[in-house]
Parts: C-alpha cells; structure tokens; sequence
C-alpha cells in the first residue's frame, strides 16, 4: 500500500489584515499533492486558514507530513514538525516553502529534509526517502505545462472558498529590493499557454460552485500577448467568470488590452504601487513613477476595473508626512481598496542584507515579519511612530464617514444619469467596492488589539537591548 | 469629491437635466392654459425614465452590477402600475396590490435571463408570481380558491426543473 501523506499550511502566529480578508491556499502544496496522488499515493491538504483554527497533530496520522514555512509561519512550522516527529517518531517530516528556501539550517534539527526552491521533481523521491541529504535543493519546473491540473478535492475545506486561485505563471523579470519571488522563483518568467490556463479555470470550475478567480501570479500580465490570448478565450469559450490579477503600473500603456480584460471579466488588479515618491520607488528599484501610478489608476477606472492599491512605509526616504499624503493620495485618486504596509526585511532580500548590515533590525521573531509590523529601525521616524501612523492612516481610509459619503455621492450620480440617460459614467458605478470597504473597516478595527500588543512587544524589545547593551560596557 | 471615478465632472448629466426640466415645465404649462388635465398625470413616465437609465446603466457597465438591473426592472414595471392608477382611480390599488410581488417575480425572471442564470433564481421568480395569482384570485373568487397555490407552485417548480 502507498505512503500516506499529509501537508500542512500552518497559519501565521500574528494577525495580518489579508489573512482575515481572503482565505487561500498556498498553489505549491496542492500541486505536490496532485502529483503524489496521480503516483497513487493517499494525499490531504490542511490549511489552517481555511480550517479556521491551528490543527492539533494528533487529529492527523500520515506516514509523511510536509509543511509549508514562511516567513512569519516559520515558528509555527517549527512547532508542527518537533510535535509531529515527537508523536510519531515512525513518521518522516518535510518542510519546504519560501522562509525554508531562505534559511534552510533553521528547520534541519526538526525536520528529515529541508526542501530549497521547488519540489515538484523531487517530491516522489523525497516521499519514497530515495534522497538522503538533509538539505535537498529542487529544480525549478522548466515548462510548467507539465505540472498536472489541480486537485482541489485534496485540500480540507476546499468547497468553503469562495475565490478560486489559478496559477499560469512563476517567476519575474523584475528585480526590487524588498522581494522574495526572484529570489525563490527567478527573473525569468515562466508560464503555460493561453490554452492551459484556460484548461486549468474550466478544470476548477468543475470543483467550485463559484465563478471568482483570483491569479496568484506575482506578474500575470508580464506577457501581454499570452494575457491577449486568454482574454480572447474566456469571451469565446463564454466562461462568465470574474476575476483578478496581479499586475504592474505598465499595463497601462495598453488601454485596450485593459479594456480587453475587462471585458473578459476583469473585475479588481491588485497593484503594488509601494509609494508615491519617486525616490523611494527608485530606492526600491521598484521601475515605476509616480506619474505611471497615477496614470495607470486613470486607465483601470476608466474600463472600471477596481484597483486595490498595495503601500509600503518605512523605506529610508519615508517621513510622517509621506504616510499622510499617501492617505491623501489614495482618497484623491479614488483607489478602491488600499493595503498599507510596513516595510519588511524578509531574509534573503537586498533590503535585508542591508538592514542586518548596517544592524538597524530590532529582532528577528519572525512572527512578526508580515508587513503589519515594523521590525527594524526607521531612518527618519521612531518605530513607534511608524506603527501607530500605519495604523491611523488605515483608518482614516476606511472611515466610515468616507464610505457613507462615497455612496450617497455614487447613489446621486447613478440616479441623475439614469434619468438622463447618460451612460458614459456606467463603468465608474462599482458598488461592490462600497461594501468590501465597510468590510475592511470591521477587519482594521480587529487588528488594533495586535497593534496595541506590538508596540509593548517593541518597548520590551528596546528595554532587553539596553540591557544587553549595559551589560556588555560593564 | 470622492473616488469611484466620480470625480470627474457630471456637467453632461446636469446639461441634460436643465434641458429635461425646461421640457417639463413647459408642458406642463401647456397643460395648465390649454386645460388638458393630462401631462400631469403622466408623472410615472420620469420613473419609467429612471428604471430603463438604470438599465442602461447595467448594459453599458463593465461590472453589469445586478443592483441596477434589479431596480430597474421593479421601476418599470411600478411606473406602469402608476400609469394605470393616474388615469383611473388610486382605488384601483386596493385589488391590484398583488402586483407588487408579480413585479419581485419578474425581477427574479429578469435577472434569471439576463444574469443569474440559476435554476434556484428562475424558481424563486416563478414562486413570487403563483404567490401573487393566487392572492389575485382568492380575492376575485373567494378564499376557497386557495388550492390553486399548490397547482402553480407544482407546475413552476416542473418549468425550473425543465431549464438547464
């Protein structure tokens, strides 16, 4: 009889505002799922996100267990693995996954093997121990055509998701400081045809009630005619889905390649703008201006695609006043949705390097390191002040006297436009954004309890470093 | 101002608006010297205006927002109720109120057609209709009518069943 083998997506010790707003899976372990159960082997996926709760190993029996380690899932994963391996002694562990790519010698006395990059070539010879090191570099899938559709059906849960994740790509040209996925994935930007993607939503339409995609590809329009070619598909495959994408500022360039899109059902772009300063953005290498930004909301609205713009704080150019006028920023321009993070320094990146270099991290609990909390030192603000103010700025988008002004404002455009039949506006009318904001504003108002026990978190940080500090002058 | 693309100026809709009023206002000046009594009853026609705008709206919009689809219907279909009791009697309101939930049923068929193409919105549509025949007819006939209810509801859940 075939091994059973279960992975586990441990959830992140700390709370981020995504997390509570999109429960997904992480695509890597339900593709190394899908390929130990076509080589017939017994295979679950568990989520704790989805699951809703952290799983207790002795609810689980498996012969191999594999986990997923990021950067702020690490200590969890660690947990997992000493308690499994504890319990089951029988058992082999695995732990793989973006923190374990970066920093494998922090898993290797809790794990079996240690999985660097990706381990779809590798897994069944990993699961079979045809592999003795401890620390087992993967290859990267060269033509991911040749990875087998999904098996949604192994993840526990899977029909209470109500988007639905497809990846058609990996890897991007681009290469900005803060970054993780060059690092793991590579520059050069690997993809299946137009064809397959659409072989692989029609494969997840057969699991998901739901006709909401989201395109987990860090780039997904970084080859405009491959995007060309799926949007002619889904029109003429008639496949009424909605979905949302990934994409750059430079998509704008090409208006009718955004009006193509969404007419195939493009509904949101998630769009890491990072900052409304054109130093910083060079400082991040980010190959974007500010005048790209603004154009490119201009582009998006105008074929009313909502954009949920992502921010980050902190980078050395960064006042108190750069987060205010991001706030101002992202009001004026009528950005739908907004994430406004911290600057994180995960290990592996320039930006990292940099900071550890030049010793301005304050600690390296990892369960922090979700881009909610500041863990180094800022160049021109306290980290106090930069927390508190992202915090803030988060609320005052999210204000409730902004949202019931939008919609009373939008209520009296719609009504005057359609009794003079004037339709022009018809695309500026998305009143699902109204909604998804009053949701965000419940989901920050969760957060402020974190918020609150992170900044008592970094004064005990602070303090234990004098103390350090006093202890080695003495 | 707001985002939302809303921003941007709403000149063309308030040009259109001061053209819409001048023309009301000058019928019903016309109304009021020529003693024809009857522009002002054709009120309900700024409704009719109002849903088939917001139909439009649902056609031209990238997003096809069902909302405006949903009004829209509801407001064509009242605007007609309107029209009838303008030019006869408001009392007519008293046997015709069943219609209010025929009108639910037939937004439910709209969006069925046009949307929503469930089985589970057509079925909810072809409900609200028997449930409004049946209270139309119980009234005209008499409350021992009543079975009628089960015969229509049997026969809608028979059509949905049909439709893929």
């Amino acid at each position: 009889m075939k091994k059973s083998v279960i992975f586990i997506e441990p959830t992140g010790h700390m709370s981020n505002v995504f997390e509570n707003y999109m429960h997904l899976p992480l695509l890597g372990s339900l593709y190394l799922a899908t390929i130990l159960h076509h080589n017939g082997y017994r295979v679950r996926v568990i989520n704790e996100n989805i699951l809703g709760r952290e799983v207790d190993p002795f609810e689980i029996q498996a012969d191999v267990f594999c986990l997923t380690a990021l950067t702020v899932s690490a200590s969890r994963a660690k947990f997992l693995a000493a308690q499994l391996r504890m319990i089951y002694p029988d058992c082999r562990v695995l732990i793989g996954g973006i923190h374990a790519s970066l920093l494998p010698e922090e898993f290797t006395d809790v794990a079996d093997h240690v999985v660097v990059g990706e381990a779809e070539e590798i897994i069944v010879d990993l699961v079979e121990g045809r592999i003795q090191e401890k620390v087992v570099a993967g290859r990267k899938v060269e033509n991911l055509a040749d990875l087998p559709p999904i098996n949604y059906a192994l993840l526990d849960g899977f029909s209470t998701m109500n988007i639905v994740p497809v990846m058609t790509s990996r890897g991007c040209p681009f290469d900005c400081t803060f970054c993780t996925v060059s690092k793991i994935f590579g520059r050069k930007f690997r993809k299946v045809s137009a064809e397959r993607v659409v072989a692989d939503v029609e494969n997840a339409m057969g699991y998901f009630s739901s006709k909401e995609f989201f395109f987990y590809d860090d780039n997904f329009t970084a080859d405009r005619r491959r995007v060309d070619a799926i949007c002619d598909l889904v029109l003429k495959k008639k496949l009424g889905i909605d979905w949302a994408a990934q994409v750059r500022c430079d998509l704008a360039e090409n208006p009718n390649l955004v009006a193509k899109m969404a007419k195939a059902g493009c509904r949101w772009v998630y769009i890491g703008f990072e900052s409304i300063e054109d130093e910083t953005l060079k400082a991040l290498h980010k190959s974007q201006t500010r005048a790209d930004i603004v154009h490119a909301i201009q582009v998006f609205h105008q074929y009313g695609i909502n954009i949920h713009g992502m921010f980050m704080f902190g980078e050395d150019h960064n006042t108190l006043e750069t987060i205010d006028q991001t706030v101002e920023f992202a009001t004026q321009h009528g950005i739908d949705t907004v994430q406004f993070m911290i600057l994180t320094p995960f290990p592996g990146t320039r930006c990292y390097e940099d900071l550890a270099g030049s010793n301005r991290l304050l600690h390296k609990n990892w369960d922090y390191y979700n881009a909610m909390y500041i863990v180094f030192q800022p160049a021109r603000m306290s980290p106090e002040r930069l927390q508190i103010e992202t915090y803030r700025a988060y609320r005052r988008f999210y204000s409730l006297r902004r949202t019931a002004s939008d919609m009373l404002f939008m209520s009296f455009n719609v009504l005057l436009d359609a009794l003079v039949f004037n339709f022009r506006r018809a695309n500026a009318y998305r009143l699902s954004t109204v909604f998804i904001r009053a949701g965000a504003k419940a989901i920050i108002g969760k957060c402020s309890d974190a918020h609150i026990a992170y900044l008592s978190y970094l004064k005990n940080v602070e303090q234990r470093k004098l103390l350090e500090n006093s202890t080695q002058s003495m | 101002m707001h985002g939302n693309g809303l921003t941007r100026s709403t000149a063309n809709s308030i040009k259109r608006l001061a053209f819409l009023l001048i023309l009301i206002g000058l019928l019903i000046a016309l109304d009021t010297f020529l003693k024809l009594d009857v522009i002002y009853r054709l009120w309900p026609i700024l409704i009719a205006m109002v849903g088939g705008g917001l139909i439009g709206i649902f056609y031209h919009g990238n997003s096809q927002v069902p909302m405006f689809l949903v009004t829209g219907v509801y407001l064509l279909c009242f605007s007609g109720l309107a029209l009838y009791c303008s030019f006869t009697s408001w009392t007519a309101m008293a046997r015709l109120w069943p219609l209010f939930i025929t009108f639910l049923g037939v937004v439910f068929l709209a969006l069925c057609t046009i949307r929503e193409k469930r089985r589970m919105v057509l079925l909810a549509g072809l409900l609200l209709i028997s449930l409004s025949a049946m209270f139309s007819v119980t009234q005209s006939f008499g409350a021992g009518w009543w079975w009628i209810i089960l015969i229509l509801v049997g026969l809608s859940i028979l059509v949905a069943e049909k439709v893929k």
